[in-house]
């Protein structure tokens, strides 16, 4: 039990996706089936609909756009602040910090992790490592979507008696770029009304909000 | 510049010319989120020199 207490927030949101995630298939193969049909086609089962690019194209394009808004957050807090919001730095703070702050080398405290205390390429590669893992799996998703929306934009480029067209020419195409905008536009309005709100509003109780009681101006201070 | 610095840098300058490099082979609008996008890459590249 108290493993579950202490990834409680790791567990929902894993809980959570599955949920989704099972839902969105669902709906989806009954939606392809019935396309399937009122183009004449014949309905495929949904364990073929899971290995399907449509499948895979509705998923990953919205994935890659999640990582996309993360990464470019941990990104832009780094040298933007946003005064009185509880997702920012202090004014002042922005850049990556002394070696002190950031409780580096000599600085490292006795639990610190190993590749913190060190020096040289393992340090540096450290002090980036979630930069780093938020862009292999962003440029993976990216990648995996155009391909998956490539196989799906060739099918109906066959179903309609057109050519169909090699992946890097895809790349160029309205229907791969229409897709990706479509998805990092909301991303981040999302990041920037929160940076926003989080100045003015508050959310008893949550690591998100600043305390109820704390001043508009107040920068960065979380419960 | 650190390596530290560099590896921010350059991971982040990947996304932007892939993005530019899609308004340049497909939809020309397509610069324009690239260039948003490089305007933090420019902000970041400014902040760390006079840092």
């Amino acid at each position: 039990m108290r493993f579950v207490r202490d990834n409680g927030l790791a567990l929902f949101f894993l809980f959570i996706f599955l949920c989704s995630a099972i839902a969105e298939s669902v709906v989806g193969h009954s939606v392809f089936n019935e396309q399937q049909l009122m183009h004449g086609d014949e309905a495929i089962s949904y364990g073929r609909y899971l290995l399907s690019s449509d499948f895979g194209e509705a998923m990953l394009e919205n994935w890659q756009s999640e990582w996309l808004q993360m990464l470019l957050f941990a990104l832009a807090t780094i040298w933007l602040v946003q005064r009185g919001s509880a997702e920012s730095k202090k004014p002042g703070d922005e850049g990556l910090q002394s070696n002190e702050d950031q409780q580096v080398g000599r600085h490292a405290r006795a639990k610190a992790p190993r590749w913190a205390r060190v020096r040289g390429w393992r340090r540096a590669a450290y002090e980036n490592s979630f930069l780093i893992v938020m862009a292999v799996i962003f440029l993976g998703s990216w990648l995996a979507q155009s391909a998956t929306a490539w196989t799906k934009f060739n099918d109906e480029q066959v179903q309609h008696g057109q050519a169909a067209v090699s992946w890097l020419t895809y790349l160029g195409e309205v229907d791969f770029w229409e897709t990706t905008m479509q998805n990092w536009q909301s991303e981040f309005l999302a990041l920037g009304t929160m940076c926003v709100l989080t100045v003015y509003l508050r959310q008893r109780g949550s690591p998100e909000s600043k305390p109820v009681g704390a001043p508009h101006d107040e920068t960065g201070s979380s419960v | 510049m650190t390596l530290s610095a560099v590896i921010a840098f350059t991971l982040y300058g990947v996304i932007v010319a892939l993005t530019a490099l899609g308004g340049i082979v497909g939809p020309a609008i397509i610069l324009v989120p690239a260039a948003g996008l490089a305007v933090l890459w420019v902000i970041m590249l400014v902040s760390h020199a006079r840092s």
